[in-house]
């Protein structure tokens, strides 16, 4: 019988994820259905950042919509994001 | 005002990081402990003319630095300042028409040093002032909010 916590953990994505104050990438693993937003300001959190309006940029600059889940905004195994506060200016 | 010392000893503990944000992008960082500058280099994305935006970080991180982009003679004049672009989903660019980086992460937005904000409280608040807009409270980070903002510039001011 297949261990259920096994098949969870195996259907999650695994990201390669930068943030701009640490020079070393950290992997993480997110369920697919993951809002963006919500993985974004998880792994922000654990990079140090105390605010959440993070979502996370491509290695071609696409950034993704925070609303999105993470399969819906074509996130990938292995894909390598970056995190970007969205924060405007006024 | 913070000792020199301190700044440099931030500046240095920060340096590894600004150092690997510029090689990832193509930018040319110079970080300058002792003097407390940072001197930056990259290339307009829309149109390809170089940029220089530096930070005099003198009182960092009580204070937030000032940030400048400059031309080649070291002035700031608005021809050396990108124009705003809109992206979906942010409420606004950092590039103020008027030609200053409006964040709370740059001093002189602030109304007490001659910026338009006489509503985010003292320059010594910068690290929790405006929670709405742009946050950075590293240098690399701060970087990072100029170019995220730069991708959508449609060139120069005028």
């Amino acid at each position: 019988m297949a261990d259920i916590g096994q098949e969870v953990r195996e259907h999650e994505l695994h990201v390669i994820v930068r943030a701009p104050k640490d020079p070393e990438p950290r992997e993480f693993a997110f369920p697919p259905t993951e809002t963006v937003g919500q993985a974004a300001n998880f792994a922000a959190a654990q990079f140090g950042y105390t605010t959440s309006n993070f979502s996370f940029m491509t290695e071609s600059d696409e950034v993704l919509n925070r609303n999105l889940t993470l399969a819906a905004a074509g996130v990938k195994e292995g894909m390598k994001l970056t995190l970007v506060d969205l924060g405007g200016g006024v | 005002m913070l000792p020199p010392l301190v700044t440099r000893a931030q500046l240095e503990t920060e340096l590894p990081a600004i150092t690997a944000w510029a090689d990832r992008y193509g930018w040319r960082a110079e970080v300058e402990p002792a003097s407390r500058l940072v001197e930056t280099r990259t290339v307009h994305p829309a149109i390809g003319v170089p940029l220089a935006v530096n930070a005099d970080c003198a009182g960092y991180p009580s204070v937030a630095p000032a940030w400048r982009f400059t031309d080649q003679a070291g002035d700031s004049p608005k021809s050396a300042f990108p124009a705003p672009g809109a992206r979906p989903g942010i409420n606004g660019s950092i590039f103020h028409p008027n030609g200053l980086i409006c964040a709370p992460w740059n001093r002189l937005a602030y109304k007490e040093l001659g910026g338009v904000h006489d509503d985010w409280g003292a320059v010594t608040c910068w690290k929790t002032a405006a929670p709405r807009y742009t946050q950075a409270l590293t240098i690399a980070d701060m970087l990072h909010a100029i170019r995220f903002h730069l991708l959508v510039s449609p060139g120069m001011m005028t």
